[in-house]
C-alpha cells in the first residue's frame, strides 16, 4: 500500500526546516562575537599579581583603527572579524595587553601569524613565537598577541606565558595547514620563512616585487612565499591559487609583461642582481621562482612544484 | 591595474642602482629624474645636542627650545630667532600646530610649548594658536587656520613603514583608513586638500628617541628606540622625511648587523615627490645643514 504525504504536511515541514535553518545561520553569524565572549568569560581576572583592568573591549574591521591605528590594516588584510582587547595591570609595572583576534578561519589565523615570525619558537597553540616584549601564537581561527612595553621584566614575561597557555587551553581546534602551503615542496624548505597571505600589500612587505599589483592579488587569492636552501643554492617560491584558471592566466600574462618582458616566450630569466626568476602555471595555480641562485635551481624549484601538482 | 601607468618593479630599482635590499627607495636616483644641478634644492636642517636628554631619558626643555631656535634660524638664514619666527607667522594669523599624541612616543609637550611661545613672540595672538592631533578636524582654530606647523616623532609604522611628517596630516580627513591602500602610498593627496594645501610653514621631525623597528600590533618596544637627540627642520616635508628615513635605515643596518630594509617600504615619501609634487625626495635635491653634536650622526 502506498503512503501519500499530504501536501499541507509537506508545506508545514518545509516551513519548520526553514525556521531551523535560519536559526542555525543566525547562530553561526554571531559565533564570532559569541566565541570571543566565551574566551573572555574563561580568562582569569588575576594572574601573577596582575589584574584585569576591565572586561575588555571589542573591535571590528572598522573600529580596529581607533585601537591600533594603521596596524589594523594588517589584520584586515587577513579578513579579521573582531578583536578582543584586555589590559592587565600591576602597580609599578607596565600594562600587559592581551589581544585575541578572531580571524574567521584557521588559514587566516596562520597567515597573520606568519606575517611576523621573528623570535624564539614556543610550544603554545599551533605555533608560537616569543620576544622580550611580545608573545604571539595562533590556534584554530584565532591569533593571540600578548604585549608589554617593558621588555626587561622577567615577571611580566612569566605572566605573559601563563596567560598565553590559558588562552590556548580554552580554544579547541585541530592542527591545520592552508592548502596552498601544503603544496610547497619540502626539499630545501626553510619552514620559518613560510608566509601565507592574500594581497599584494602583504607580499611587498615580505618581498618587494612592484609598485603595482602585477600578480592581480585580491582577498580571494591564496598565496604562499617561502625560502629554499639546498647544497649552497638558494631561491624563493611564490605559489598563488586564484579562484579560476582564467584569472591565473591573466595574472601570468601581467607578470610576464611587467617582470619578464625581456625574455620573449621564455618563462625564465636572469635579472639585474644576477639571480633568476621564473613562472609556470597549472590551471588556477601560478608558480613563481624568485631570487634563484642559478638557472638550474630555478628550473629545479619549478619542477618540484610541478611534481607535487601532478600528484594532487 | 591602470595599463597607462608605468609599472615600477624591483628590477627598475636594481637597474637604477638603488639596493632594494637596503629599503629600496632611500637615496635612490630614480629613472628619468632631473639632475641635481637643474633642481632647486630643499633646505633641511638637522640639529642635535648631546645634553637635550640625560641618561635616564629626561628631556631638557630649555635645550630643546634652543635647538629649535637654532634650526629655524639656519633654515631661514636669519641672525636672530625672533626674525626667523616672524617669517613663519605674523600677528594676523591663525596657527594650528599639528602634533602627534601616540601614547608610546608623542611630540614632547616641551616642544609644543616652545613653538607656541615663539609664535606669540612673533605676534600671533594666543587665542589664535592651538595644538591638536586627533581632534584637529573639529578644532575651531584649525578650521580657521591660515598657517600650520607640523611636528611629530619619527617612528616605525606597521602599515606605512614609517610614521612621518607626511603621515601626520592623516587626521585632517574624516576617514583616515581610506588612505591606507598600498601602504599609505597616497598620503600626499591629503596635503592637496583645500583646507590643508599651502598652509604649512614649518615641519619639525622629532628625532630625539626615534623608533626604528616595530613589533606586534602595538608596534612599540623600548629595545628599538635610541637617543639620537635630534630635530629635523624644513619647509619641505618630503625632504625632512627622506632625511629622517635615511637615518632610520642606517640605524637598522647598524643594529641588526646586516642590510635590514624598512618594512613595509615607506612608499608615501617617494610618492609625495613624484606623484604629488610636495617636495624633494632624492638626496641630490636636498641641501642638508647639520648643526651641533656630530657623533653617530649616521648620515
Amino acid at each position: 500500500m502506498r503512503f501519500k504525504i499530504p501536501k499541507r504536511a509537506l508545506r508545514l515541514a518545509a516551513h519548520f526546516l526553514a525556521i531551523i535553518g535560519c536559526t542555525v545561520i543566525m547562530a553561526s553569524s554571531t559565533s564570532a562575537e559569541t566565541t570571543l565572549e566565551y574566551l573572555r568569560s574563561g580568562l582569569p581576572r588575576n594572574v601573577g599579581g596582575y589584574s584585569a583592568r576591565s572586561d575588555g573591549s571589542l573591535y571590528d574591521r572598522n573600529t580596529i583603527f581607533s585601537y591600533i591605528d594603521g596596524a589594523g590594516e594588517v589584520y584586515n588584510a587577513y579578513n579579521m572579524r573582531a578583536c578582543l582587547a584586555l589590559g592587565f595591570t600591576k602597580p609599578g609595572a607596565s600594562e600587559i595587553t592581551l589581544d585575541i583576534f578572531d580571524m574567521g578561519s584557521p588559514d587566516d589565523a596562520f597567515g597573520v601569524f606568519t606575517h611576523d615570525r621573528g623570535g624564539t619558537p614556543v610550544d603554545i597553540g599551533h605555533g608560537g613565537v616569543s620576544r622580550p616584549e611580545w608573545l604571539s601564537f595562533w590556534k584554530g581561527r584565532f591569533f593571540v598577541s600578548l604585549y608589554s612595553q617593558d621588555s626587561s621584566s622577567e615577571a611580566a614575561r612569566e605572566v605573559i606565558t601563563a596567560l598565553a597557555n590559558q588562552v590556548a587551553g580554552l580554544i579547541s581546534a585541530p592542527p591545520h595547514v592552508p592548502k596552498i602551503v601544503a603544496l610547497l615542496p619540502r626539499q630545501g624548505l626553510d619552514q620559518d620563512s613560510i608566509r601565507f597571505f592574500h594581497t599584494d600589500s602583504i607580499l611587498n612587505f615580505h618581498y618587494f616585487l612592484s609598485t603595482e599589483n602585477i600578480l592581480r592579488l585580491t582577498t580571494q587569492t591564496n598565496a604562499t612565499l617561502a625560502a629554499y636552501r639546498e647544497g649552497g643554492r638558494e631561491g624563493m617560491l611564490l605559489l598563488i591559487e586564484y579562484p579560476k584558471s582564467g584569472l591565473a592566466a591573466q595574472a601570468e600574462e601581467s607578470f610576464r609583461k611587467a617582470y619578464l618582458r625581456d625574455t620573449g616566450e621564455s618563462s625564465i630569466t636572469r635579472i639585474e642582481d644576477g639571480t633568476w626568476a621564473a613562472v609556470a602555471r597549472d590551471g588556477a595555480i601560478l608558480t613563481i621562482v624568485l631570487n634563484a641562485g642559478g638557472q638550474s635551481y630555478a628550473e629545479a624549484l619549478l619542477a618540484m612544484v610541478q611534481n607535487k601538482l601532478s600528484r594532487k | 591595474m591602470d595599463e597607462q601607468k608605468p609599472v615600477l618593479t624591483r628590477r627598475n630599482f636594481l637597474r637604477a642602482g638603488s639596493c632594494v635590499a637596503l629599503g629600496g627607495l632611500m637615496g635612490a636616483v630614480l629613472p628619468g629624474s632631473a639632475s641635481a644641478e637643474s633642481v632647486e634644492k630643499s633646505r633641511v636642517v638637522l640639529i642635535r645636542n648631546q645634553d637635550v636628554l640625560n641618561d635616564s631619558g629626561n628631556l631638557n626643555g630649555q635645550t630643546l627650545a634652543e635647538m629649535l631656535d637654532e634650526a629655524v634660524m639656519a633654515l631661514h638664514s636669519s641672525t636672530s630667532a625672533e626674525e626667523a619666527w616672524k617669517r613663519i607667522a605674523g600677528p594676523d594669523e591663525v596657527v594650528g600646530i599639528k602634533s602627534n599624541h601616540w601614547n608610546a612616543l608623542r611630540t614632547p609637550r616641551e616642544l609644543e610649548d616652545a613653538i607656541r611661545a615663539r609664535l606669540i613672540q612673533a605676534g600671533v595672538k594666543p587665542d589664535n594658536i592651538a595644538v591638536d592631533d586627533r581632534g584637529a578636524l573639529r578644532n575651531p582654530v584649525f578650521q580657521n587656520c591660515t598657517a600650520l606647523i607640523n611636528s611629530r616623532p619619527m617612528r616605525a609604522h606597521h602599515w606605512a613603514g614609517l610614521g612621518t611628517l607626511l603621515k601626520n596630516y592623516i587626521m585632517f580627513v574624516p576617514e583616515p583608513w581610506k588612505y591606507h591602500d598600498n601602504a599609505c602610498e597616497n598620503l600626499g593627496a591629503i596635503w592637496k586638500l583645500p583646507h590643508v594645501s599651502g598652509r604649512t610653514r614649518l615641519n619639525i621631525l622629532v628625532m630625539l628617541t626615534p623608533l626604528f623597528h616595530g613589533v606586534g600590533p602595538h608596534n612599540f618596544s623600548e629595545r628599538y628606540v635610541w637617543q639620537y637627540k635630534g630635530l629635523i627642520v624644513s619647509a619641505d616635508p618630503v625632504a625632512a622625511d627622506a632625511t629622517g628615513s635615511r637615518i632610520i635605515q642606517a640605524k637598522r643596518n647598524l643594529f641588526f648587523g646586516k642590510e635590514s630594509p624598512i618594512s613595509p617600504q615607506p612608499r608615501h615619501i617617494l610618492a609625495a615627490d613624484v606623484k604629488f609634487g610636495l617636495g624633494r625626495f632624492q638626496t641630490e635635491h636636498i641641501e642638508l645643514i647639520a648643526r651641533g653634536w656630530d657623533e653617530d650622526r649616521l648620515i
